[in-house]
């Protein structure tokens, strides 16, 4: 069975009436920050989720940990539906679903020793007694790479960027949960340091056997670490796919734009120039249709009409365009230099 | 020859220790050239414009032998001749998060004409003229003159803040991590606006970034710094075919690409240098898995390895071995 699925979730983010809106009775403003979303997170897998800012990749994320409850739509866990579950079933789900921080110099306590951090969650949810707490805390910190004897005592500011993020990485692990969310946890490394980082994330996952969420605009980085991608534009999941499948052939306009865009650490290669229209917009009061439309050279009457939701990669490789089916598109996407 | 630097360096006074944050750093660059700097945070990139441009904080000094530019010794100017003379009219600076650097209660086209009549004696409509030239070039519409910062996308406040730099026809322009927080596809269209803008201009820019995939397409020379100073400079493609440098062998490793899906990526052990002394060692000697004895009785003096390739390294003769090496994981891990 699937960990989390995610079943036609939708996000509305109302703005503020305005003075003018309410004497002329608009009704009030909003941001379509997640649409029609379907997504299913199997066992032992890591997930990518790509996008530009914008484009509701944390939100997916934060709604599929709970933390936001949708406008509209279900979350299940475990095949249960979060808002059925009663207290106790809450809390199994609290403690099975983990987070890493983007930024490993805010999320710390200062004040806080790391064995304490680490301890933190399994003392608050009273899961083990003390003597087993201080055990998988020793345990954990020695998994990610932390001798415990040398770091137990110490406090954040005595640990480079590096270490502060294993540390982060600890803490999630030590509640032992299926699936684990990381929101860009590279971002504040320095690139030598990010590679270790991310190998332990990868090889922890399969050790320990959690899933694993990871949230990047960097398509180089998930093209490493995920074995599924999914690709958001402006709250629609427009592809999703085996990291292969949709990095080498993808299917919808604005994926094979985005992988036009990333730069090669090469100078041999020439990775021509994405025709794309415009710049990104905000999904205010958003139309009904393709939200790529608008910058796709390919759009017809129908893209604004309509949006094709994807069924979360039940069938494999998918993607929301409606010319899918119409390969020379895909082919003129990107003109060679 | 533009700007030639020998020998620079920069240390800061804290808490009563110094610390060295530039060190025996020498380059030259040419004229219509992309110099890209690349480094990890806190190898002494910052402290290297600021000591470009003067801008040092109190407790901080600079020494050199020399920074030469176009034949006038930069260190050596009073203040005031530099600010008047040199600063934004030959030299400018896109500084760092420059979408943040823009006033948000002025409107964006009066802040560059502000900036042309503050350095420029100029009537107030040619600057204006001046600043609608300046938003074609970097790609703007001239009716967002009258719009605020707020008005304005991350790329397009990078675009105006390229602009402002640009309006004083400088020979050099520093950019300091000019697409950090911005998206893949805003950024490819920034870096497309700055070659073609070198190539109307023929000014030179330095760039600095971390970044070495975004350096490999626009620079046309690579610097790699590590603890204070250079360590190898070479033109983009001689430094990934035959990098010199163990620490630059060591990033190329650690960089994912989109086109080796499978490619295993390999950490550099260690953590960069903090408190950075001046010592007669190799910088990289702790973290390099090829150091010798040598390395840690002498200073490595820079060797030519190639036309216009010079690195810091000891064992460059034998580069290629190393390089070879480099590439199996097993060399960084034992």
């Amino acid at each position: 069975m699937d960990i989390l699925s995610l079943k036609n979730i939708s996000q509305e983010f109302f703005l503020p009436r305005k003075l003018t809106d309410i004497v002329t009775n608009r009704p009030a403003r909003s941001i379509r920050a997640v649409q029609s979303m379907n997504l299913a997170i199997h066992e032992n897998e890591i997930l990518g989720i790509a996008g530009e800012s914008g484009c509701g990749k944390s939100t997916t994320c934060m709604i599929a940990a709970g933390l936001l409850s949708p406008t509209d739509g279900k979350v299940l866990h475990r095949g249960q539906a979060l808002t059925d579950m009663d207290e106790q079933t809450k809390k199994t789900f609290r403690r099975s679903v983990q987070i890493i921080f983007q930024d490993p110099y805010e999320s710390l306590n200062p004040r806080f020793e790391i064995g304490d951090t680490v301890a933190e969650g399994p003392r608050a949810m009273a899961l083990w007694p003390e003597e087993i707490i201080q055990e998988k805390v020793r345990s954990i910190l020695s998994a990610v790479g932390l001798d415990p004897d040398r770091f137990m005592k110490r406090y954040p500011h005595e640990l480079s960027g590096g270490e502060r993020q294993r540390v982060g990485i600890a803490a999630a692990l030590v509640m032992e949960p299926d699936i684990v969310f990381a929101d860009e946890p590279l971002s504040m490394l320095d690139v030598s340091i990010r590679a270790d980082i991310l190998t332990l994330i990868k090889t922890l996952a399969s050790e320990r056997k959690f899933s694993c969420v990871y949230v990047s605009h960097d398509l180089s980085i998930l093209g490493n670490v995920a074995d599924r991608i999914m690709i958001m534009y402006l709250g629609q999941a427009v592809e999703i796919g085996s990291a292969h499948d949709v990095l080498t052939n993808p299917k919808h306009p604005y994926t094979k734009a985005l992988i036009s865009a990333v730069p090669i650490p090469d100078p041999t290669i020439d990775r021509g120039v994405p025709k794309i229209i415009g710049d990104l917009s905000m999904p205010i009061n958003a139309h009904k249709g393709c939200q790529f439309a608008p910058r796709c050279p390919y759009a017809q009457d129908a893209c604004w009409q309509e949006f094709k939701a994807l069924s979360g990669g039940t069938r494999g490789h998918e993607s929301s365009c409606l010319r899918e089916s119409e390969p020379d598109i895909l082919n003129e996407v990107v003109d060679a230099k | 020859m533009l700007l030639d630097v020998k020998n620079l360096g920069v240390r800061y006074r804290m808490d009563g220790q110094d610390i060295q944050a530039v060190n025996r750093l020498s380059f030259q660059l040419e004229e219509d050239e992309i110099f890209g700097v690349v480094g990890e945070s806190g190898c002494g990139k910052s402290s290297l414009i600021k000591a470009l441009l003067r801008l040092v904080a109190r407790n901080g000094s600079v020494t050199a032998d020399s920074v030469n530019f176009q034949g006038q010794e930069l260190l050596e100017m009073p203040m005031d001749d530099f600010r008047k003379s040199i600063l934004w009219q030959k030299i400018a600076l896109v500084p760092q998060s420059a979408m943040n650097s823009l006033n948000p209660v002025y409107k964006v086209g009066p802040q560059i004409v502000e900036a042309i009549i503050t350095h420029k004696k100029m009537p107030e409509r040619q600057a204006r003229e001046k600043v609608h030239d300046l938003f074609e070039s970097v790609g703007l519409q001239k009716e967002l003159f009258d719009s605020y910062p707020h008005q304005f996308s991350g790329g397009m406040r990078q675009r105006a803040m390229i602009a402002m730099a640009l309006a004083l026809d400088p020979k050099l322009i520093i950019m300091d991590e000019p697409t950090t927080g911005l998206d893949v596809l805003v950024q490819d269209k920034i870096l497309k606006t700055l070659r073609r803008i070198k190539d109307d201009t023929k000014c030179s820019m330095m760039i600095i970034s971390h970044d070495i995939a975004i350096m490999s397409e626009i620079a046309t020379r690579i610097g790699v710094m590590y603890g204070g100073g250079f360590v190898e400079i070479a033109p983009t493609y001689d430094l990934f075919k035959d990098p010199s440098h163990p620490y630059t062998m060591g990033l190329t490793n650690a960089f994912p690409s989109i086109r080796e899906l499978g490619k295993e990526l390999i950490s550099i052990p260690g953590s960069p240098p903090v408190m950075m002394r001046e010592e007669n060692k190799c910088w990289f000697e702790p973290r390099c898995p090829f150091a010798a004895d040598q390395c840690r009785q002498s200073f490595p003096e820079e060797t030519a390895t190639g036309d216009h390739h010079i690195v810091r390294c000891l064992r460059s003769s034998d580069r290629q071995k190393l390089a070879k090496m480099a590439k199996e994981k097993a060399t960084w891990t034992s």
